[in-house]
């Protein structure tokens, strides 16, 4: 099989959609969302394409939370065969098809996590957090308007209180875990927490809920 | 945990949000969340803040071949020749993407490229997946995709500005003026697009048209199936021939020179990792 999306125009509006590039999904004409419709015809190059277009933000989310390249994979791989048996369940209004496979994959990876792990994250890992995430990868030039708002709004808010939400939300970290990393009492991480998430949500824009 | 509650419930809501909630407050937040609904949005607002922050990890390069696992675990049995099948049911295929229309009058279907059929043939054996946008008097209403070869298919997408309160019906027109047609769709919570096994026996032209439930034309794609092609044929000496425009054909359309495209973009890859390895090392420099 191959695929032909003839005006040049149909490229352009998938990247307009937030198509990632890169990989075989970058040759076809499909936006993520007509792509993943598509993998109910049982297609293996449908598959491929897939696959090919997602493979690094799955693997990207599975491999900062688990740490562990071979593990990473695992859940990587599991993610993108839940998201197989389970495509019905994405809805459109509620975000992208690529936030959909990171959302899998963080639950996954999570999961994996705390089966395996008893120790909570390395502290010297934790110092990567912050740059790596605010900084807008520059092959990222079709990155979301809101992404970019996101990063912009972690950055300004108190460092300590972005590292607290980081801790959590990636890593899926308690209270109890980010107050005995940061060495500062329960409380305080706790208020990190909430001042930090509270200010992001604040500064973002209203979720659509109407997908027009 | 009564309403009286909320306070103490908004306390914890960030961290539910977070999955950061763990044993008691976590079981009295959620029992409040079963009977406040004002508490669940806000919960379900922040959560959605929440997952956005996980779209913000850096992506990474997954260890060679791990496309081609994936893709063999969740393909195992897939021949070369596989009859058309759907990995799920298809009013479940229907439901993946939103369909929210407006039928608004008769489509003039005229065919041909001039109506923005495309097609090309991809190489020997073989023909490339069809688009054709869908169109009501001219204007572009979605976009059409035909899978000539078996196990063919057609996928449907309707534009977000288009809405209807019917159900659709999507009938298939064979170049002989016979039409067939492939379900009713239900436009539930905004759905749009759909894609739906077909049966293809003839080349020339196919119409894919969607309609209202009072049978008025909201679009139609008109695409035109040819043979495929054959080793030294025609389209085959076109090709050797036009060797200076491939790159930027490819850039578009094509997957037919993946692996070389593939190869460029590992390079390019490197070039970004490079990049990515030198600021990290100055960032640590920093710190």
């Amino acid at each position: 099989m191959r695929f032909l999306a003839d005006p040049n125009r149909r490229s352009v509006r998938a990247e307009k959609k937030g198509r990632a590039p890169g990989g075989v999904g970058a040759g076809v004409g499909l936006t993520d969302d007509a792509l993943l419709a598509g993998l109910g015809t049982g297609e293996s190059q449908l598959a491929q394409a897939f696959v090919g277009r997602f493979q690094r933000a799955v693997f990207g989310i599975a491999y900062r939370v688990v740490g562990d390249s071979g593990l990473a994979e695992d859940v990587a791989q599991q993610a993108f065969e839940h998201a197989w048996r389970h495509a019905e369940t994405y809805d459109p209004r509620r975000g992208s098809v690529r936030g959909w496979l990171v959302r899998i994959t963080h639950n996954l990876a999570v999961d994996a996590v705390r089966m395996r792990r008893s120790a909570p994250v390395d502290p010297h890992d934790l110092q990567e957090y912050l740059p790596a995430i605010l900084r807008t990868p520059e092959h990222d030039t079709l990155a979301e308007e809101k992404s970019t708002q996101l990063r912009a709004v972690l950055a300004a808010i108190p460092r300590e209180q972005a590292r607290a939400v980081i801790m959590a939300s990636i890593h899926a970290m308690t209270a109890h875990e980010i107050a005995e990393i940061e060495k500062i009492p329960l409380g305080t991480a706790k208020y990190r927490i909430r001042a930090g998430l509270i200010k992001l949500h604040s500064a973002l824009p209203a979720p659509r809920d109407d997908y027009a | 945990m009564p309403d009286s509650n909320c306070t103490e419930c908004m306390e914890l809501a960030p961290e539910l949000a977070l999955n950061a909630l763990t044993g008691r407050e976590r079981a009295q937040v959620l029992a409040h969340l079963d009977e406040c609904s004002r508490c669940r949005e806000a919960v379900c607002a922040l959560t959605s803040t929440a997952d956005e922050l996980l779209t913000l990890v850096p992506e990474a390069e997954p260890p060679p071949g791990f496309e081609k696992r994936v893709v063999a675990a969740v393909m195992p049995d897939e021949p070369a020749s596989a009859p058309c099948r759907s990995r799920w049911p298809m009013a479940t295929a229907a439901s993946l993407l939103s369909l929210s229309l407006v039928g608004a009058g008769w489509l003039a279907g005229s065919a041909g490229p001039a109506n923005g059929s495309s097609y090309q043939q991809a190489g020997p054996g073989t023909r490339s997946v069809l688009y054709a946008p869908l169109t009501n008097h001219s204007q572009e209403v979605g976009q059409a995709y035909l899978e000539p070869d078996q196990p063919s298919w057609v996928y449907l997408s309707l534009s977000a500005n288009v809405r209807t309160d019917a159900n659709l019906r999507c009938t298939l027109t064979d170049p002989d003026g016979a039409s067939a047609s492939l379900g009713t769709f239900a436009l539930d919570h905004g759905r749009r697009a759909w894609t739906i096994p077909v049966s293809l026996q003839r080349d020339g032209k196919i119409v894919a048209t969607v309609t209202d439930d009072a049978g008025q034309v909201i679009g139609s794609a008109n695409f035109t199936r040819t043979a495929p092609a054959t080793p030294g044929t025609q389209e085959s000496a076109k090709k050797d021939s036009n060797d200076s425009s491939h790159d930027d054909h490819d850039r578009h359309h094509g997957h037919h020179k993946g692996k070389h495209k593939d190869k460029d973009k590992k390079k390019d890859k490197d070039k970004d990792k490079k990049k990515d390895k030198d600021k990290k090392s100055h960032e640590d420099d920093d710190n």
